[in-house]
């Protein structure tokens, strides 16, 4: 770019109009095939972790170190769990019921394809005894990344995407899956389905550092503790270029890739799954196995199973301890590898909410609560991180499809349900800010609801939107009563519970079936004629809720009637 | 001139033979499962002193409570063998400006109701379910 700015400057000073269009037109030609040469060399859609920059160290200085109990230690300097893991030199964690199957990151999905398919995935069904090749076992990760890309497919960082998860949980591939980069799942159901797969912890090993090494293996072994199996691990390092070169050297786990230097550009990150202290790399090409030549990592990369062995590789614990980064080592402004531990959570109370809006990322959200119902405002609120000014400038939904405008999502608020249980008559509150990004979108909340799981039963109650409309600079809030009569629930009976909103002309239907139903749904005017058939479907046990475009129908008083076999219920709504 | 009244005079005769069933006794009757039965669900209307007058005609015990801005109407123990309905709970709802919904719930006096009675049954409830703001 210097180059052509220089170009520029001497030909204008020589004040020869048509030379300085024809130079300037053959700048941009060069500019131009200097740019796709670039792009070409790069192996396509295939890194997609940030640099770290030295602010985000302090974010690192922030995760804990994995403490394994030292006592142990046996004379080899392993830290040991437990006497079998005393001689074990390889282990293959792959191999374990708990790993999904190898995965082709889509995009610059590195940092989700490797901590959420691979690592978050195994770890949970190591702690649900849950096969990994079952798609209800597998944690879907574009879910996440599409909070986390900014619609503009960019990459993350280890610790953003472990507070995604946490912030409100992991969604099953057999329940929502995507190939889009900006979609967001849309669905109540959905998002309620991922909420209990949250964060407990997260820890940091440096293998740099002396005995971290030893402490990764012995986690690859029996997470540190003891455990029958062992834990997976992420690390980071360049990865253009990253091709596995063939090994047939020794080997006590057979795997016939071997990575004995790692790029000098890409960030890229990627999965540990095991460990092989036989693995020989000849560095120095003096045909002896010298100390530092002996012992790789298992790799697991995320480039389908078409790159290296079946998708995996070694990677010498050289390449961890003594190569630098941009020299053929690991790493990211820094050694560190991370470690994340799931928890199921119990879920509850959560809000569903359906969201209309032109720019999803102008919104921010906080959820909070009052003791008392009277209050008109939350006395403590939190954020809701995972959707704040998120998803870049795109519709609710995503960039395509047809009501993408329109999201209906989920957010766990069991933490305030904990704060407020002693209260006798709480409030909830959701508040969604609209403050201009990128182009001015605007939008309104269409319904927000509140589901109480406690007790083993499931009650919806309605939020009382105080202004629906979202447009820049524009607050709104949502409180939500439990005193409320809970959609009108028949508690007790096995009776549907149905209510309805209206906001702007959409006419907004809440149904909780206590059993399957064939339910037939009008909107009937003022002397009872019909004027809409809106719904007539088989419903299954469960709440739902159906959103009906009023846009033709004229101002005024209406009546919903809803019926069953066994059932009848009206309700006038005021379209406006 | 005789011909004429001779035709409205049939005309009448088959209209009330046509429509016998729904009127009988000022009952309205379904055909269940190809038996006949009283549809002893009243016509429900915004005001809920009108329904529940009509609840009392068909049932034996009819209870009202009325709690904060909900009024709910308990029917049951009907009055007659052939009636459809063993029981009807109905809540209304009204606010500063009036009514502003009902539900009903019903049980049936018979068991294993067929698909195409549930259908005769369903534009039934729907004519008497019909509220008029």
């Amino acid at each position: 770019m210097d180059d052509f700015y220089i170009l520029h400057y001497i030909l204008i000073t020589k004040g020869k109009m048509k030379k300085i269009l024809i130079s300037t037109l053959l700048a941009l030609v060069i500019f131009q095939a200097n740019a796709q040469n670039t792009k070409e060399d790069l192996p396509k859609n295939r890194f997609g972790l940030k640099e770290v920059t030295p602010k985000d160290r302090s974010q690192i200085k922030l995760i804990p170190e994995l403490q394994i109990d030292i006592t142990k230690q046996n004379k080899t300097g392993r830290y040991l769990a437990n006497k079998e893991s005393a001689a074990k030199t390889f282990i293959d964690n792959t191999k374990n019921k708990f790993f999904p199957p190898i995965v082709s990151q889509i995009s610059n999905s590195c940092g989700c394809a490797s901590i959420v398919h691979y690592i978050y995935t195994y770890e949970l069904n190591y702690l649900l005894n849950r096969d990994g090749k079952q798609k209800d076992n597998i944690c879907e990760y574009m879910h996440i990344w599409n909070f986390m890309n900014a619609g503009v497919e960019q990459g993350t960082l280890p610790w953003a995407v472990f507070a995604t998860i946490n912030d409100n949980g992991a969604i099953p591939e057999s329940i929502y899956t995507t190939t889009s980069t900006t979609e967001w799942a849309n669905g109540y159901d959905k998002y309620h389905t991922g909420m209990p797969y949250r964060v407990k912890s997260t820890y940091k090993l440096n293998p740099s550092i002396p005995g971290d090494l030893e402490k990764m293996k012995q986690y690859l072994i029996d997470h540190g503790n003891g455990s029958a199996y062992g834990g997976l691990i992420q690390f980071s390092g360049y990865a253009h270029p990253l091709d596995a070169s063939k090994y047939v050297g020794p080997s006590n786990t057979n795997i016939s890739g071997i990575i004995p230097r790692f790029g000098t550009s890409g960030m890229h990150s990627m999965t540990i799954a095991g460990f092989d202290d036989s693995v020989w790399w000849d560095y120095n090409n003096d045909g002896n196995k010298d100390e530092d030549e002996m012992g790789a990592f298992i790799c697991v990369n995320s480039w389908g199973t078409d790159w290296g062995d079946q998708g995996k590789f070694y990677a010498p614990y050289k390449t961890f301890t003594t190569f630098r980064q941009g020299r053929g080592g690991t790493g990211n402004g820094g050694k560190e590898c991370f470690i994340v531990v799931p928890e199921v959570k119990e879920i509850k109370m959560a809000l569903k909410v359906r969201i209309k809006h032109s720019s999803r990322d102008d919104l921010s959200f906080k959820v909070g609560y009052a003791n008392f119902e009277a209050s008109s405002k939350p006395s403590s609120e939190r954020e809701y991180f995972c959707m704040e000014n998120a998803g870049g400038d795109y519709r609710m939904a995503g960039r395509f499809g047809i009501g993408s405008e329109n999201l209906e999502f989920g957010i766990d608020i069991s933490d305030l349900c904990d704060i407020v249980e002693k209260s006798e008559s709480p409030a909830f509150f959701l508040k969604v800010t609209d403050n201009k990004k990128n182009n001015e979108g605007n939008g309104e909340i269409l319904y927000c609801t509140l589901i109480d799981y406690r007790n083993g039963s499931k009650t919806e109650y309605i939020g009382e939107i105080n202004n629906t409309t979202l447009k820049t600079g524009n607050t709104a809030l949502v409180k939500i009563k439990l005193s409320s009569s809970a959609l009108n629930d028949n508690k007790g009976t096995d009776y549907c519970g149905f209510d309805a909103t209206v906001s702007g002309k959409t006419i907004n239907i809440f149904v909780n079936a206590k059993k399957d139903a064939n339910m037939e749904i009008e909107l009937l005017n003022k002397k009872g004629d019909l004027i809409a058939p809106i719904f007539n479907n088989k419903i299954t046990k469960g709440s739902f809720t159906k959103c009906y475009d009023a846009k033709s129908i004229s101002e005024g008083k209406y009546i919903l009637r809803a019926i069953t076999n066994d059932q009848v219920i009206c309700k006038t709504v005021e379209i406006k | 001139m005789k011909k004429i009244i001779s035709i409205i005079i049939l005309s009448s005769l088959l209209f009330i033979s046509c429509n016998k069933d729904e009127v009988e006794n000022k009952k309205t009757q379904v055909a269940v499962n190809n038996i006949k039965y009283n549809f002893n669900l009243p016509e429900i209307n915004t005001d809920y002193n009108i329904t529940k007058t009509s609840l009392d005609e068909n049932f034996n015990n009819v209870t009202i409570d009325i709690k904060g801005d909900d009024v709910i109407i308990n029917a049951s123990d009907p009055k007659g063998s052939d009636n459809l309905f063993s029981t009807i709970a109905l809540t209304y709802h009204s606010n500063f400006y009036g009514f502003t919904s009902f539900n009903v719930a019903f049980t049936y006096s018979i068991k294993d109701i067929d698909s195409e009675s549930f259908i005769k049954i369903k534009e039934l409830v729907k004519k008497k379910s019909t509220p008029k703001l």
